[in-house]
């Protein structure tokens, strides 16, 4: 009996010195083939290129720029039978600028930045935790500056939609977005003061100008030019103009060439291609319905604006039961573009120049720019007398130029400061008229009921 | 066929043929397995003997050529024996060997396989005899060995039981004595042992009550309940055979307390919960096991006449013991096995009927109604823009009031073409033509029986069934062995094998869900509009315009486009969805006694699920022509066309294998001191892992005749829309993944009884598992219970004589769950290939980094009550029970601020409460009339108690709380079950206008915008739960002679639902809408008798859905219905002389009944809200026993 209790013992003895050997392997196996708990700089990488932030694919639903800027502006308008018939009712509110245009609903244009914000977060908590060698030296810098930039482009985005127009004398008191800087759940969520925003947004794009290479692998990955080109948008926001001019110089000294529109077929739907040379950094825009082409009218007088001679009229717009819609998006898709172009920091520049008052400058840019815009031979340069007159005509170009590319709205904010400038928006749906003050605080839009009803503390914007 | 061929090989005749025959034991077994059907007679094991007055050494001659029994004796002992006659078929060894020395001068003893034959020693005359030490083993009229009875010896009152081999030992005992044997399964019998040391005695099994089942297995062992401290419920082959189903898991509704079968909405969130809802997002399902393991296959191919018994485990006691994955409770099914000596084979047929279901349930808008607003709305310009634009469709009113506006017909043509729209009804067409009346059939056939060698099942079953939805099928065929081989006394093995098969075929049918399919047209969700006609007089089937304008259509085949009309009738066999499971299961295992009362066991199980799934659309399917169509791109130079999707088939291919290996170790240990010390132990370990490779692809162009499909697609270029809105690649469906998951558990139980009055029993267990994204620590949990129990009608103290029976229980343990979503570092996925824009790899954020991870943990506190009255006339078990949840995970919705609009982690706690009745009453128990009665009420309670995150505020949060299959946002409150009704408050309709009235900040309020939006949660009506909190089922049987009839009452109470509303908005734009439109306030007074608000033009989102969330829409949904109606008549053969059938029964099952009382005033059935209504089933059957 004694010895068979002995053999047992040992079997027993054997089966569990076997079982906690490879306990340890069986236990760490991954249980999801596909899954990765992010430690490589590869890792994040691949992170950064995920389609979500670059707003590359194809997809309403991605995308880093929101559209309820472009939304609220005046280069387009929806016809009355679609407005009943077909919007969604928050849309609907959107376009009239309703005070409380999204009770109670998500807003993509809050949520999609912050969900990005959140992968840029990731990444650089991880890249912290990353002492990259001498040859991922390289990698790390990009990774690093790419995120920074994606992070800054985002708050940039929601500040033009959430934060009042920066005003340099009240910025320390106007509130700003709320800034997140970690991907903790536990974070507190309060919102920033506009002035902070604005330098979280400038300081980080400082450093990923130092980190950012000249030339990236895909334009869908941020750049140097690119970064250069989207710090002067920042500045030119914030009405400094000297910052603004200076950094679209930097960005024209490193990339400057512009498309031909001569050399496009006009017949093509869309015209342009993707990542072409103009394009220093590609993302689209979130769409809400009403900028889908199905809806998306261009406004009349502006599309009259164009001159016979402007190729822009016959490649940025094709007519549609009646009326003419905008399929010239430089991501060549039914997708506006969202990202940073040469022809904008042009346009930058040259306004920059005329409000520093060198006309030569100023008139030089627009016509760079204008000569590749329109048939070959028609075209004369733009002269002026003044170079307040050279800026009326730099500021009627950028808006011919910059059709649904995100830039509208801030520019109507801006411009509202200025007497010359500064203009009532209008709607008129089914014989009724809304209208959009200059001044009005709906210029400035409301933070989402989800996100007021987290924190009862929150400061909503004023109505 | 197979019956043909049974009836043949079948019955007792052959069985003598084999008396001769020698087979070595042990080649016995494999022999079987391998002729499985073929091999019945041998299998009829045991001594059959027929002898007249001749000597002993004839009858050990005789023995000896029957088994590999041998007899060691010499002549001279022989000599003076009587000689004997033995008349015995098929008995044990022991039976004929006590038989043989029965008044003999001879002793004998049995070691392994060998028969030592001595002399009795005779005690000198006048002393008293020496005493002798007993042993003896017990069996019931089956030949199954009974652990547990107690054996006295009826002059000392020395008492020990039998142990789990049936065996029990009484040593120094006087040789007259006489025994005793009382258990709770058997008849008290009395034997006297006349000097003999050595017994075999059988005993005849206790007809039981329901409530006193004697043995449930956990799935790790089998424990008396008599002395388990836990609540465990038990439904015997019986009750599971009562009703006539194909899954298992629907025989066991209503016949389990605390076992609750949601039905109508209640059934999204959670199908079956067992007491009460535990944990706020992880699955709340119970874990279910079938022989020994828990089940990796779908519960589908399970066929329910395999099926033994079922014990459900509902307890921390019960439970604790599968660990981690018992939080939600334990269903543990047990199939057939081999028993009694005979070879018994039976056959069970049933068919099961049921018409179309009734569609008229739905409260849908009249045509007339319809055509009304559609007029409405046509003079109000709603459909100006829509019939400027060529694609869009319009329905044929609004094409007519057109024509007639352009003049292309007169005003009285067209409005009398409208006139005959009006009396159309497009639901007696969807019930006509996608609906028929269903059949099922099932078949199946068992054979088993036992040798002292081997214990035998097999079994084969096939199902068919022709669901009621049109071009719907399906078969399955199931084949099952299972066999025990007592190799020696102390090594036995298991051996079973399971296969089924699994087909499923369905077309493009989605019911009276009609709408139209098409998939890049620009507004989803139209429904098909009232007047919609499928087919016409001769039942050819109709075009119906869903997606596009028939202009637009007639442009596209001008155009070269292919036929773009969509006829859903013609187009349900343009689609065949086939789907097929095959899973096998090989299991085998060892059992060996190493010392008297321990015992070690392994356990392995194999099991594989492969899922094939092939969608084919063929070239005329409205899907493959509509998505060729969409894709077709027209050069604008020259206007050619090209196909990036090329034409013909679509063929989607799914597979999915499953793999899984679980192995147990094990040691049991049983053992009685005397009569007042019992112990049962177990320990063990248990390994198990699940493998899950899935790939899925699709085809275009796919052609079946000769197999070939187009390889040369463009998956990667954006191509535009031919209907010119969007931008889209084309769909490559393909993706491949593989799953892993690992377990590895150590547990160990044990039970003490002492004086089988007070049990004591404990459990622990801990569970790892390759959990990703958490620390090492967090990769495992450690789970326990400790429970008594105290019989206190066995203390002699106890004299209530009216109830004979009395015990009470508690047990208090932590059961846990595991969540595998949870990570405590941030995860990613790498996106497969095509997902990205350019030709990087690209990875998403999986989960959020959560550093304070922890496991889910339920505590349980059962306490329970066990009675019986006089003669066993009410018979009952009442628990109560309390159970807290703590550190539950939840997917909660958060700030998105954050990042994520919801979050997943440790987030709640929850407390719960609830009481389990079961009576059952013998009201009539005359010789030939029986009458008797089961009551189930359960009580069922929970709500969160904690709640760590920040908690919204807004009201309009909680109104959709776990909507669809897997809800994918749980919104808990503080106080409040996790799934509640919420409303907004009504103040009724405005008299002057017919406006809904809400309240917002305290004052009536119609801004409805604000009302939505800004309603805070503490500001809306709190109505009640979605699924009940008091449940149960009334059931009388009665029995006339053979015949018996049952029929079961179920009830639910105290819970909600919310009615479907009346919304403008989708009434305008979806071409549907509801009945209530014929109710709605038209003018001033209306408010009096209507709660349906007036119709606004334009519509008003916010007042719909204001309306839609009204207390007014929610409704009671308390029902009491008549479950179902079981009758049989049991025909007993036994007694016909040389009938081959011995039993034949025949029965009739009718269920889904309808309900007999409903809460609502609505004239809602809760369990078909605003769905088709199911039809009355009705089941007829016969199965043989031979």
């Amino acid at each position: 009996m004694y010895r068979s209790y002995h053999i047992y013992l040992k079997l027993l003895l054997l089966i569990t010195t076997a079982v906690s050997c490879s306990k340890k392997d069986y236990l760490d196996t991954k249980p999801d083939q596909s899954l990765t708990v992010p430690s490589t700089i590869q890792d994040y990488q691949a992170l950064l290129d995920n389609d979500q932030l670059n707003g590359a694919g194809g997809s309403a639903a991605s995308g880093l720029v929101p559209g309820l800027g472009e939304l609220g502006s005046d280069n387009y308008f929806v016809l009355d039978a679609d407005y009943t018939g077909r919007l969604q009712q928050a849309d609907k509110n959107k376009y009239v600028w309703q005070a409380n245009p999204y009770p109670g609903v998500a807003l993509p244009d809050w949520n999609t930045p912050y969900a990005d914000i959140l992968y840029m977060n990731v990444v650089l908590d991880g890249l912290a935790r990353i002492k990259p060698s001498i040859d991922q030296q390289a990698a790390w810098n990009n990774c690093r500056g790419s995120a920074l930039f994606f992070r800054a482009f985002c708050y940039y985005q929601l500040a033009q939609l959430f934060a009042p127009f920066y005003d340099a004398n009240t910025a320390t008191k106007d509130l700003g977005v709320p800034l997140r800087n970690t991907a903790d759940v536990n974070e507190q969520i309060v919102r920033s003061t506009n002035q902070e925003t604005y330098d979280k947004i400038i300081a980080e794009l400082k450093e990923a100008i130092r980190l950012l290479p000249d030339n990236p692998l895909y334009k869908t990955r941020p750049s140097r030019p690119a970064a250069y080109g989207f710090l002067s948008r920042v500045f030119l926001a914030m009405q400094n103009y000297d910052q603004a001019y200076l950094y679209a110089d930097s960005c024209l000294q490193i990339q400057k060439s512009l498309l031909n529109y001569s050399t496009l077929s006009t017949t093509a739907l869309f015209p342009f291609t993707r990542f072409n040379a103009e394009v220093l950094w590609n993302c689209t825009l979130l769409r809400p319905d009403p900028l889908t082409p199905a809806y998306c009218k261009v406004d009349t007088v502006l599309y009259n604006s164009y001159n016979a001679n402007d190729l822009r009229k016959t490649l940025y717009y094709k007519p549609f039961n009646g009326y003419f819609r905008f399929l010239g998006s430089y991501d060549a898709s039914a997708f506006a573009f969202g990202g940073i172009a040469v022809d904008e920091v042009y346009l930058t520049h040259a306004e920059c120049a005329a409000r520093k008052n060198d006309m030569v400058t100023a008139l030089s840019d627009l016509n760079t720019l204008l000569i590749t815009r329109w048939k070959p031979g028609t075209f004369i340069p733009f002269t002026a007398a003044t170079a307040s007159q050279a800026l009326d005509l730099i500021l009627s170009e950028r808006r011919k130029e910059l059709i649904l590319r995100a830039t509208r709205w801030t520019d109507l904010r801006r411009l509202n400061k200025e007497a010359n400038y500064a203009k009532t928006l209008l709607r008129k749906v089914q014989g009724q008229q809304y209208t959009l003050p200059v001044g009005d605080a709906r210029f400035t839009w409301l933070i989402p009921d989800n996100v007021m009803s987290f924190h009862p503390e929150m400061q909503q914007n004023p109505r | 066929m197979l019956l043909t061929a049974f009836d043949k090989k079948a019955g007792p005749g052959p069985l003598a043929d084999i008396k001769t025959g020698r087979v070595h034991p042990l080649v016995k077994p494999f022999f079987s397995l391998a002729c499985f059907f073929c091999s019945v007679a041998v299998h009829a094991q045991g001594i059959t003997l027929s002898l007249k007055k001749v000597s002993l050494e004839t009858v050990f001659q005789q023995i000896e050529q029957q088994t590999d029994y041998r007899f060691f004796y010499t002549s001279e002992i022989l000599a003076g024996t009587k000689p004997i006659s033995l008349e015995v078929q098929r008995v044990p060894i022991e039976t004929v060997l006590s038989l043989c020395f029965k008044d003999q001068p001879l002793d004998y003893t049995l070691e392994e396989k060998v028969v030592m034959v001595r002399k009795k020693v005779k005690a000198a005359t006048g002393a008293a005899e020496p005493a002798i030490d007993v042993t003896g083993k017990v069996f019931n009229e089956k030949a199954e060995i009974i652990s547990g009875v107690t054996v006295t010896i009826k002059e000392t009152g020395k008492m020990t039981a039998t142990d789990d081999q049936g065996v029990f030992r009484l040593s120094a005992i006087d040789p007259n004595s006489t025994l005793r044997f009382t258990g709770i399964v058997i008849e008290p019998l009395e034997v006297k042992l006349n000097g003999r040391t050595t017994l075999t005695i059988e005993l005849r099994s206790k007809v039981v009550a329901l409530s006193d089942i004697t043995v449930i297995s956990t799935g790790y062992q089998e424990i008396s309940k008599e002395r388990s401290t836990g609540s465990y419920n038990y439904l015997d082959n019986k009750l599971v055979n009562r009703s006539v189903t194909a899954n298992i898991l629907d025989r066991m509704e209503n016949l389990v307390p605390g076992l609750l079968f949601n039905r109508g909405e209640a059934a999204n969130t959670d199908p079956i919960l067992i007491r009460g809802r535990s944990t706020i997002y992880a699955n709340a399902s119970p874990l279910i096991v079938v022989d020994n393991f828990p089940y990796d296959g779908s519960i589908d191919n399970i066929n329910p006449n395999d099926i033994e018994s079922i014990s459900v485990l509902k307890d921390a006691a019960a439970a604790s013991i599968w660990g981690a994955r018992a939080g939600n409770g334990v269903i543990v099914i047990t199939t057939k096995k081999g028993i009694g000596s005979k070879t018994k084979i039976s056959l069970n047929n049933s068919i099961s009927f049921q018409q179309r279901p009734n569609l008229y349930n739905i409260n849908a808008i009249h045509s007339a109604d319809y055509i009304e607003v559609e007029k409405f709305l046509y003079a109000n310009g709603y459909y100006a823009g829509i019939s400027n634009d060529s694609t869009q469709p319009i329905t044929p009113v609004i094409q007519l009031l057109a024509a007639a506006d352009n003049g292309t017909i007169s005003q009285s043509a067209a409005q009398s073409q409208i006139d005959v729209l009006k009396n159309r009804d497009v639901l007696a067409d969807l019930g006509k033509y996608l609906y028929r009346n269903s059949l099922t059939r099932q078949h199946s056939i068992n054979i088993s029986g036992a040798t002292p060698a081997l214990n035998y099942f097999m079994s084969a079953g096939w199902d068919n069934n022709r669901p009621n939805l049109a071009g719907e099928k399906s078969d399955r065929i199931s084949l099952r062995t299972q066999n025990t081989f007592n190799i020696s006394k102390k090594l036995q093995a298991d051996a079973g094998i399971f296969y089924v098969e699994n087909n499923n075929r369905s077309g493009n049918n989605t019911g009276y869900l009609l709408r139209g399919q098409g998939q890049y047209t620009i507004s989803g969700g139209r429904r098909v509009y009232p007047y919609a006609q499928l087919a016409d007089a001769t039942g050819n089937a109709l075009p119906l315009y869903l997606d596009y304008a028939p202009a637009f259509v007639d442009a596209a085949a001008k155009n070269q486009l292919l036929d773009w009309t969509q006829k859903p009738l013609a187009d349900i066999n343009n689609e065949q969805n086939k789907s097929k499971t095959r899973d096998y299961v090989l299991n085998a295992g060892l059992r060996y006694s190493i010392i008297n009362g321990l015992k070690i066991e392994l356990k392995y199980q194999y099991e594989n699920q492969l899922l094939t799934g092939n969608d084919f659309r063929n070239e005329n399917s409205y899907y493959a022509r509509d998505l060729i169509n969409n894709f077709t791109q027209v050069d604008p130079a020259t206007g050619k066309l090209s196909f990036p999707v090329p034409k013909g088939g679509i063929m989607d291919v799914n597979n999915q294998e499953i793999k899984s290996q679980q192995g147990r170790a094990q040691l049991n240990y049983n053992k009685s001191w005397k009569s007042n010390h019992q112990l049962t132990a177990i320990g063990g370990f248990e390994i198990r892992s699940l493998l899950t490779n899935s790939n899925s692809y699709r085809f275009y162009g796919y052609n079946p005749d000769v197999s070939t499909a187009n390889g040369n697609i463009d998956y990667t270029s954006n191509f535009l829309l031919y209907n010119n809105y969007s931008q889209v690649r084309i769909v490559n469906n393909q993706a491949i993944g593989a799953l892993t998951d690992h377990f590895l558990s150590y547990y160990a139980n044990a039970a003490y009884t002492y004086k089988n009055r007070y049990t004591l029993s404990a459990s622990a267990r801990k569970d790892e598992a390759n959990l990703f994204g958490v620390q090492t620590n967090q990769k495992g949990t450690p789970l326990w219970s400790v429970g008594g129990s105290w019989k206190t009608s066995a203390e002699p103290f106890y004299k209530l004589s009216w109830l004979p029976y009395v015990r009470f229980r508690m047990t208090y343990g932590s059961n846990g769950n595991i969540s595998r979503l949870a990570t405590a570092f941030a995860t990613i996925k790498f996106l497969t290939g095509g997902a990205s824009s350019i030709p990087a790899n690209a990875a998403s954020i999986q989960s959020l980094p959560n550093s304070s991870l922890r496991w889910e943990q339920v505590k349980i506190l059962n306490l329970g009550m066990d009675f019986e009255s006089k003669n066993n006339r009410i018979a009952g078990t009442l628990e109560f029970y309390t159970k807290h949840a703590t550190d539950l995970m939840g997917q909660a919705p958060i700030d998105p601020t954050l990042g994520r609009s919801s979050f997943y982690g440790n987030v709640a706690e929850m407390k719960g409460e609830g009481i389990d009745l079961q009576l059952n009453s013998k009201n009539i128990d005359a010789k030939f009339f029986k009458w008797t009665t089961a009551l189930l009420v359960s009580y069922a309670s929970s709500r969160v108690t904690k709640y760590l995150l920040p908690v919204s505020s807004k009201g309009n949060v909680y109104l959709q709380p776990g909507t669809g299959a897997s809800p994918t946002s749980i919104n808990p409150v503080e106080g409040r079950p996790v799934f509640s009704v919420y409303s907004y408050k009504w103040l009724g309709l405005d008299p002057a206008t017919g406006n809904p009235i809400g309240s917002f900040n305290g004052k009536a309020s119609t801004d409805y915008a604000s009302i939505y939006g800004q309603t805070k949660l503490d500001s809306m009506v709190y109505n009640g739960p979605v699924q009940p909190i008091w449940f149960g089922a009334l059931r009388n049987n009665f029995s006339y002679n053979n015949f018996s009839l049952s029929f079961n009452i179920g009830f639910k109470a105290d819970y909600y639902f919310r009615k479907q509303a009346l919304n403008y908005g989708v009434l305008f734009s979806s071409w549907n809408g509801s009945g209530d439109y014929s109710k709605r306030w038209k003018s001033p007074g209306d408010e009096s008798h209507t709660n349906v608000p007036s119709m606004v033009y334009p519509g008003d989102n916010y007042r719909d859905l204001f309306y839609q969330y009204a207390g007014v829409i929610v409704q009671r949904a308390d029902n009491i219905r008549l479950e179902d109606i079981s009758c049989s008549y049991d025909w007993d053969m036994q007694h016909w002389k040389n009938a081959y059938i011995q039993q034949a029964k025949f029965f009739v099952y009718v269920s889904n009944l309808g309900e007999i009382w409903r809460a609502n005033k609505e004239d809602i059935d809760p369990y078909y809200n605003n769905i088709p209504k199911e039809a009355k089933r009705i089941a007829v059957g016969v199965s043989f026993n031979f």
